[in-house]
């Protein structure tokens, strides 16, 4: 990984002082306990910031749509294979131009450590339609299915579900931090801030933090790509990767739809398929 | 209702008093149309269900659905044109990809899928309305009340 | 611009012009062999000779190619010119004797016998050299050349091979004055007949025509696949011809942006293509035609005149047109082929064979007196205003016998047609040999209305008719506002029946045009611009394309940001882009958040 580093930082600051972008996003120990975070590095100094290895499992292309980000004009920005197809959502809705963008993929054969649950199911070692690629090819299979933490909770009864989102929605501290790391969470005014009606119940008590998880999750539907970057900021614990999880399965058994694996896909709601679309369990 | 919110007695008071809420999100051509078609042929159906007029069954946000269920209903049916008849050319034909969809997370989320029921029901299908009415709460009486948020009430403090 | 006199008759002609046009101009008949208008001159003839006075000095010259000079002095009747010309026949007589042109034109010239001697070479080219010159300079192919010297001399192509450069055109065969020459000894392959599409192919056509004799606008188009000018660059005859100078071969097709206020669609129909019958033959013997087809053959302006002939024996003429045949004694027409076959064809009625096949039994009876009519029927359905009466009329006048039942099979034999049907009021099985046998086939909505319809994003049903807004109450709108439907593409109609609904259509369109503003319901959709995200994920969902974008402006004319925008004259309220949008930044007007917020509210207290 250390070359690898020093292959980024080169890349970095060629860009840089060529000035075909404005800023690069990419990773460092720059965090107050030297932990991984998001660098931003603007000059060809700061490239020296830049770092990468098994602690990269931030998904920056949340920093995409930022006021403060877009300001610094073009951006290059270093994706893994998940990330990547987060951008593409975010290409699809309109939020960012492919051209605006330098993407700088690097190959990855699952992060953290031990290895994050979404690395044990990927199969986007390889980010696709970058602009630069660094690191070698990978090629390793799956550990498991992709909906084998779905399947396990799905064995449960009705009730025991139901007592077990309740325990665990009961602590949501309402802090947004899910929202808020969420590349696809890009609302300007979040329905949960809309008061004319309030549909979402603000204060942290088990309705609302109900109602609030749904939505989310919901309105994920199609469009999450399953970074888990939500369940990995949740201060209380709360497995919100599972109900993304759960919906990311519906939309491919239903739908045969994938989030994110081009730019040009269409949403599942937003169109429809009379060759798939069923009358089950309609009256 | 009144039951429910009284303490209850024996259980099976309970049972023979219960009687179930039911929302339902009615298209304005179809299934509205239908209802009152029951209504004009003179053929009865339970009064537990109360009705959301909508344009299209594609105005029924999963929000609609969970809002009543949190407002305390037992039941949400949501009924509009027969694929291929909407008013709107398409408006249910996104309705049946969404809401069963919203459907299956609810169960995931461990809410018994069957208190959140869909049908068509054409403007010509009068009996059908009654009959799906009459199915649902039957149903809905069987199911029981739907306590899930009354006891989030409690959890309040 | 040139003046000259001809016979004392003073002309101003246009530069470029020869003493032949002049002499044109001027109302007087020159004779000519070697001269084709669409084809550069070459004075080879000298039929075309007259006398010239120009300084002083009298010549005889060829007026075809000699130009027309300011002050010149023609004149195109005297003795010498006559005996110029005399002479000249006389010694064309001799090589083509058997030529009709020459023999007629001798004749006009008071030329008997000649006195030259026939080498008994019976000739019929008169080596003038006009299909060389309208090959070489005209279709600019340049594929057949005078050849050999003195007595020798022809018209070959290349070592008198079949040549690959000729592209059969036949514009050499078309331009000989003495029609001596076959394109066929130059080419294998001439250019194929063109099929004529409004007679159903069974004339032809040039590759600039008028599509049918009604067409609007009543102009001929080019056909570039098979126009020699798309082809070689060259021709051009049309251009040269067209006295308004109305052909452009530089024009484009090109795309032009209309705003219209409504649209009204009448696509109509086309017939069902009854070879999905195959034991019916259609497409294998030339004897079955198609009703549309049988109605081509009856029209006076049609491929037969208004004959009615079995398509087998067609005569045609050198021009590929019909001019005989062999007249059908019996003829049978079956109906509801395609039409209500629930399992295979179309489950639908057709609504108008049964009474053009009555039509057409009566028209038969018209163009063949002693003819025989059967019809095959399922039922006959009359249900228009003296429709029954005309029906019954054909019925009682033994018109046509109706057979009620199917047809089996219809397969040749000894030259006819053996209809095999059952006729299912007697219980008997039928067998007619006849001479023609007439399909009515179904009625399916004209190819490409799917991908009309999805352009203009109206509906359409499992038959690609196009769906009206409601059965009853809105038949002539569409779904989608401003879009009017009339006629065969919503539904097979006959004649009075589309032009009540094209009035009625007409009707809308106007109301919406004539206003100046537009009343509809209030219910539509509207985007909150402050909260809108612009991801337009509610645009494909929208049926009427009623989303578009807006680009919001600060006062300095920056673009600050595009937002969703939804056009009030096309949205029908319906809500699904509501529903879509996730940060609840669409609201339908009358069906808002807070209304059904507060409803729910109300319903669960």
């Amino acid at each position: 990984m250390q070359d690898l580093t020093q292959l980024l930082r080169e890349t970095a600051e060629d860009l840089l002082k060529r000035k075909a972008v404005g800023v690069v996003i990419g990773y460092g120990h720059t965090g107050s306990r030297g932990d991984m975070t998001a660098v931003f590095a603007r000059t060809p100094q700061q490239v020296s910031q830049l770092a990468l290895d098994g602690e990269c499992y931030r998904n920056l292309a949340v920093y995409l749509n930022k006021p403060e980000v877009r300001k610094l004009g073009r951006c290059a920005i270093v994706v893994k294979g998940c990330d990547r197809r987060a951008i593409n959502v975010l290409i699809r809705e309109n939020q960012i131009a492919r051209e605006d963008l330098h993407i700088i993929g690097i190959t990855c054969e699952g992060v953290g450590d031990p290895k994050m649950q979404k690395c044990r199911f990927c199969t986007v070692h390889n980010p696709p339609d970058c602009d630069t690629v660094l690191g070698d090819p990978v090629d390793i299979e799956p550990e498991e299915g992709e909906f084998a933490a779905v399947e396990a909770f799905e064995t449960k009864d009705i009730d025991a579900r139901w007592n077990f989102w309740k325990e665990k929605l009961k602590d949501c501290i309402r802090c947004y931090a899910c929202r808020q790391v969420c590349p696809l969470c890009y609302c300007k005014q979040c329905v949960v801030e809309k008061n004319i009606p309030q549909w979402v119940e603000t204060s942290s008590h088990l309705r609302g933090n109900v109602m609030w998880n749904v939505m989310r999750a919901f309105h994920l539907t199609g469009r999450c790509i399953g970074c888990g970057e939500c369940e990995r900021v949740c201060p209380v614990g709360i497995p919100l990767g599972l109900l993304n999880q759960k919906l990311i399965q519906q939309v491919k058994d239903k739908f045969e739809f994938t989030s994110g694996m081009s730019a040009d896909e269409k949403g599942p709601f937003s169109t429809f398929d009379l060759g798939l679309d069923t009358d089950d369990g309609i009256l | 209702m009144e039951a429910i919110q009284t303490t209850s007695t024996a259980d099976d008071d309970e049972q023979t008093t219960f009687e179930p809420r039911i929302v339902a999100f009615l298209c304005n051509w179809c299934s509205y149309a239908g209802a009152d078609l029951a209504g004009t042929s003179r053929l009865g159906y339970p009064p537990n269900i109360r009705i959301v007029k909508l344009p299209c069954t594609g105005r029924v946000d999963p929000l609609f659905i969970l809002k009543a269920f949190e407002r305390g209903a037992d039941m949400v049916l949501v009924s509009g044109c027969h694929p291929g008849d909407c008013h709107y050319t398409s408006g249910n034909y996104h309705a049946r990809r969404k809401l069963p969809t919203f459907r299956s997370l609810l169960e995931f989320m461990g809410i018994d899928p069957r208190r959140f029921q869909m049908s068509w029901v054409s403007a010509a299908q009068g009996g059908k309305w009654s009959q799906v009415v009459a199915d649902i709460t039957a149903l809905a009486t069987e199911l029981g009340p739907f306590e899930y948020f009354e006891r989030i009430r409690d959890n309040r403090n | 611009m040139p003046t000259l006199t001809v016979n004392r008759q003073e002309i101003e002609v246009a530069d470029g012009a020869t003493v032949l046009d002049a002499a044109k101009a001027c109302g007087l008949e020159i004779p000519t062999l070697c001269h084709h208008r669409g084809v550069p001159s070459a004075g080879a003839c000298r039929i075309c000779v007259v006398e010239a006075t120009s300084r002083g000095r009298t010549r005889l010259i060829a007026s075809c190619a000699y130009p027309a000079e300011e002050g010149l002095v023609v004149q195109t009747e005297s003795e010498r010119i006559k005996r110029s010309r005399k002479m000249t026949l006389e010694l064309l007589l001799a090589r083509c004797p058997e030529s009709e042109r020459i023999q007629e034109m001798a004749r006009e010239l008071g030329v008997d016998t000649p006195r030259f001697k026939t080498e008994n070479r019976n000739q019929k080219c008169i080596m003038c050299g006009l299909c060389v010159r309208v090959c070489n300079q005209v279709i600019g192919v340049g594929a057949v050349c005078f050849s050999g010297r003195g007595q020798t001399r022809e018209v070959v192509t290349p070592y008198k091979e079949l040549s690959d450069v000729c592209i059969g055109c036949g514009a050499c065969a078309v331009v000989c004055p003495t029609g001596c020459i076959d394109p066929a000894e130059f080419r294998d392959k001439l250019l194929e007949r063109i099929p004529n599409e409004f007679n159903c192919g069974f004339d032809s056509r040039r590759s600039i025509y008028v599509p049918f004799p009604q067409a609007v606008p009543n102009k001929p188009v080019i056909d570039r696949e098979n126009c020699i000018h798309f082809r070689t660059g060259g021709c051009g005859a049309c251009a040269q011809i067209c006295p308004a100078g109305a052909i452009d071969y530089e024009a484009e097709d090109e795309f032009t942006e209309e705003k219209v206020g409504a649209i009204v669609v009448t696509t109509g129909y086309q017939l069902y293509n009854p070879a999905a019958y195959e034991e019916y033959g259609y497409g294998r013997y030339p004897d079955v035609v198609t009703s549309l087809e049988f109605e081509r053959m009856v029209s006076a302006s049609g491929p037969t005149g208004g004959n009615v002939y079995r398509p087998s024996t067609f005569e045609y003429d050198d021009d590929g047109k019909i001019v005989g045949g062999e007249k059908p004694m019996v003829c049978v027409f079956v109906k509801c082929v395609g039409s209500r076959e629930e399992v295979k064809h179309k489950p639908y009625c057709s609504n108008i064979c049964c009474m053009y096949t009555a039509k057409h039994t009566m028209l038969y009876e018209h163009k063949v007196h002693d003819g025989q009519a059967f019809v095959f029927y399922m039922d006959v359905r009359a249900p228009g205003k003296n429709y029954e009466q005309f029906v019954r009329r054909v019925a009682k006048e033994k018109t046509a016998t109706y057979i009620r039942g199917r047809v089996a099979k219809i397969f040749p034999r000894n030259g006819k047609m053996v209809v095999w049907g059952a006729d299912t009021l007697s219980g008997n099985q039928v067998e007619i040999d006849a001479d023609l046998v007439v399909l009515a086939a179904a009625v399916v909505p004209s190819s490409g209305a799917v991908d009309l319809a999805q352009k203009l994003r109206i509906g359409y049903d499992e038959h690609e008719f196009f769906n009206e807004a409601h059965p009853k109450l809105r038949p002539v709108e569409t779904n989608t506002a401003g879009i009017f439907l009339a006629g065969a593409c919503q539904a097979p109609r006959d004649i009075p029946e589309t032009v009540a609904q094209a009035s009625g259509a007409a009707a809308k369109a106007l109301g919406l045009v004539v206003r100046d503003e537009y009343e509809r319901e209030p219910i539509v959709a509207c985007v909150d611009e402050n909260t809108c995200n612009a991801c337009f994920n509610c645009e494909p969902v929208c049926a009427y394309g009623a989303i578009g974008e807006k680009e919001i402006r600060d006062r300095k004319g920056n673009l600050v940001k595009i937002v969703a925008e939804v056009n009030p004259g096309l949205c029908q309220g319906c809500g699904a882009c509501a529903v879509t949008c996730r940060s609840n930044s669409i609201e339908v007007e009358g069906f808002t958040d807070a209304e059904l917020y507060a409803e729910i509210d109300a319903l669960v207290p």
